[in-house]
């Protein structure tokens, strides 16, 4: 729906409403601090999309179905808690509907088994493929159904195209992907981002860009903000670059803090009646 | 806000009775329990759709998933409204409530098709059905949205439990079938290899094209025009069965049955043609001349209607006229103009109520069950009457069948 991004529900219930979005996300990560400090809550999210992606790599799927992904990843802790839902779950249940929704199908059984085959921890990945058919609930839900996710991709190559750039797209394409590892994809318009990302690339190469940026009939200020905030996960990489004994030490504190929960959720699921009568939710919702 | 996560469903809605068993689950009418207008006497009725998932397949239904996706992006007076999803996380079932439609062509047609004294639809209707149809088409591809399913039953009409200004208005439905077609990620058939009821299929598609274009949609709202006008369907193929490998066989009656009233077309007409893998095969065939205006005779030879309708049924899909030119038609300047309200009277439905099958407690569990234990849960039953509806015969048609013919 390309032609329409201005009626989009990506647009009207999320971009122009980012301030709500963000006060919402601010009380999730203040609930968060007592379990998770500040440090450990971005490198959550950062591990948790780099795993997203490589999934979708595992199942040869397209990065624009990682990116989608992602998107819903972070639109649900925008709104939930890490200390109330497991990233270690939230993630493959993601790319689990993020496929269905760009019309591939991935089998849950498969990305359980992905999933239980790139963790890292000292314990083996806890989660099966009921957890994540109820998570999959959880996750529209929390979404309000808004499925389709406009990327940035696209217009970059098309701007590119329009402006001849054409060796540009190569260099912009890596600082899309590294986009994803910060929140710019909820705060900020897909074309705005393609245009910081292409402005960037030029820059790097020692490009004189301010011409081309000033003829886009954009607002200056505003791709200003998104230029800074894409340079600055570069100037500390560790923001969007994360080690192996770091993952292994994310998922270890995972585990100790939702094992009581999975334990729980076991048992329930032992005791859950052969059908038709309600069974608990395996993993109960923390409101 | 869209909905209220705390809200179950028979808190919103309470069902009245079944009016649909689709491919992936039932559709139920149901009352709207909070009424938003705060006027007690407008009652308001939805059609709830419900999917079962889990047990069939995995997870949530990947129609389910394509419906909601594309209609919470949509809105468009021609377009069904989905006002609600519901999930009981439980039962593992996920409810589409739609604002409800009392009629749909299929119906619509019926009451037309009456052997011993034919009536047939009302040029005005026929007019104005075709340019809401056409209306909700174009704002779907200017979207980047094929159908792919359009046919009678999917289109749906609504009845006079509207506001006067909202009666007869066509709302196009069903989006299980439909996609974004923007640089799909992979050809279309792969994933579901028969799409759109035979009856309704283009040439294109019936001689083994694997690319999806917006031209489908014209050609399936061209045999539609023709069946308001002839309370008919146009070409009637008989659908060969889906075997083993082959998930998607040559329907080669079905092209016999185009052939026999448009002629064979020629390879100069369609160029296009010959790469198609059923031609070598089918241009064997006898050719037969046109009999198009022998077959809808509600069209005279010379008319624009006529005229239109050929442009829809044009054989090229490269050449097959846009919604958006065939909005542009003379047809639609001509008297009688259509209109947002299709009916002749905004005040008189002259067509059947669509029918309720009262619930059955075996199979309408879960939610839909709450109807049979109306009183609990702070519901009431349905008591009110549906609108008075003034019949179109003396005695009302024989209540037909819905055979499920040629679905996927
Ligand atoms: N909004 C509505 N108002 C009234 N009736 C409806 C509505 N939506 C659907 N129905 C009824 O339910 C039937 C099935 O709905 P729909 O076509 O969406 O489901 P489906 O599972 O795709 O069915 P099918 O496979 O028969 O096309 C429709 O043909 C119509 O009779
Ligand atoms: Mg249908």
């Amino acid at each position: 729906m390309a032609a329409n991004f201005w009626n989009s529900t990506h647009y009207r219930h999320w971009l122009r409403k980012v301030d709500e979005v963000y006060k919402q996300a601010d009380a999730m990560m203040k609930k968060d601090q007592s379990t998770f400090k500040e440090d450990e809550q971005n490198n959550i999210k950062v591990i948790y999309s780099q795993i997203i992606s490589t999934l979708a790599m595992k199942s040869k799927l397209r990065q624009r179905v990682a990116a989608t992904a992602i998107v819903y990843y972070r639109r649900f802790f925008a709104r939930n808690a890490v200390r109330d839902h497991d990233p270690r779950l939230i993630a493959p249940v993601a790319l689990y509907l993020a496929a269905k929704a760009e019309e591939h199908t991935l089998a849950a059984k498969i990305v359980v088994a992905q999933m239980a085959d790139i963790y890292q921890a000292d314990h083996p990945y806890p989660y099966s493929v009921i957890h994540v058919y109820d998570y999959e609930f959880k996750l529209i839900a929390a979404l309000e159904f808004d499925l389709i996710i406009y990327h940035p991709y696209r217009p970059m190559i098309q701007y590119c195209a329009d402006a001849s750039f054409h060796d540009l797209v190569t260099a912009a394409w890596p600082i899309l992907n590294d986009s994803y590892k910060s929140d710019a994809c909820l705060r900020y318009p897909p074309y705005l981002i393609a245009i910081a990302s292409i402005y960037i690339a030029g820059t790097l190469r020692d490009r004189e860009m301010t011409n081309w940026v000033k003829k886009m009939n954009i607002d200056l200020q505003e791709l200003a903000d998104i230029i800074q905030y894409l340079s600055a996960l570069y100037a500390n990489p560790s923001i969007i670059r994360t080690s192996g004994p770091q993952v292994e030490r994310i998922n270890n504190k995972l585990q100790s803090h939702f094992a009581t929960k999975i334990q729980n959720a076991q048992s329930g699921l032992a005791k859950k009646p052969p059908s038709s009568s309600r069974p608990k939710m395996s993993l109960k919702l923390a409101e | 806000m869209f909905f209220n996560r705390k809200q179950r469903i028979s808190e919103k809605y309470a069902p009245v009775g079944k009016i649909g068993e689709g491919t992936y689950g039932l559709v139920y009418k149901a009352r709207n329990i909070q009424n938003q207008s705060g006027n007690s006497e407008a009652e308001s009725f939805v059609a709830v759709k419900k999917f079962k998932s889990f047990k069939s397949g995995d997870g949530i239904s990947p129609t389910a998933i394509r419906e909601i996706k594309l209609l919470r992006e949509l809105k468009n007076p021609y377009i069904v409204d989905l006002v609600d999803v519901m999930l009981d996380e439980a039962d593992k079932a996920l409810y589409l409530v739609f604002d409800y439609a009392e009629h749909d062509l299929l119906e619509m047609i019926r009451c037309h098709h009456n052997r011993s004294a034919p009536h047939a639809m009302p040029m005005h209707t026929v007019k104005s059905l075709l340019w809401q149809i056409l209306h909700g088409i174009n704002y779907l591809h200017k979207n980047w949205i094929i159908h792919r399913d359009l046919k009678p039953s999917n289109i749906l009409v609504t009845g006079l439990d509207k506001p006067p200004n909202e009666r007869g208005c066509v709302k196009i439905a069903d989006f299980g079938l439909a996609r974004l077609f923007q640089s799909p990620l992979r050809p279309l058939t792969d994933v579901d290899a028969v799409v759109v009821t035979i009856w309704y299929r283009a040439p294109e598609l019936l001689l083994g094209a694997k690319h999806y274009t917006k031209a489908i949609d014209l050609w399936a709202i061209g045999c539609i025009f023709a069946e308001l006008v002839t309370s008919k369907p146009l070409f009637q193929g008989q659908e060969k069965e889906r075997k083993g490998d082959d998930r998607n066989p040559f329907q080669s009656d079905q092209i016999d049955k185009i052939f026999r009233i448009l002629g064979k077309p020629s390879v100069e007409r369609w160029p296009g043609v010959i790469d198609l893998p059923h031609w070598s095969q089918a241009q064997t065939w006898q050719n037969y001349p046109c009999i198009l205006h022998d077959r809808v005779r509600g069209l005279a030879k010379g008319s624009s209607g006529y005229d239109l309708l050929t442009k829809l049924l044009e054989y090229d899909p490269d050449k097959r006229i846009t919604a958006e030119d065939a909005l542009k038609h003379p047809f639609f300047t001509e008297e009688p103009r259509p209109t947002h309200i299709a009916f002749v009277d905004p005040n008189i439905d002259p067509y059947k109520s669509r029918p309720v099958t009262p619930l059955d407690p075996k199979k309408d569990i879960g939610w839909a069950m709450s109807a049979t234990t109306s009183g609990t849960n702070g519901q009431t039953p349905m008591t009110r009457p549906m609108p008075q509806s003034a019949p179109l015969f003396s005695s009302a048609p024989p209540p037909f069948k819905r055979t499920r013919i040629n679905d996927r």
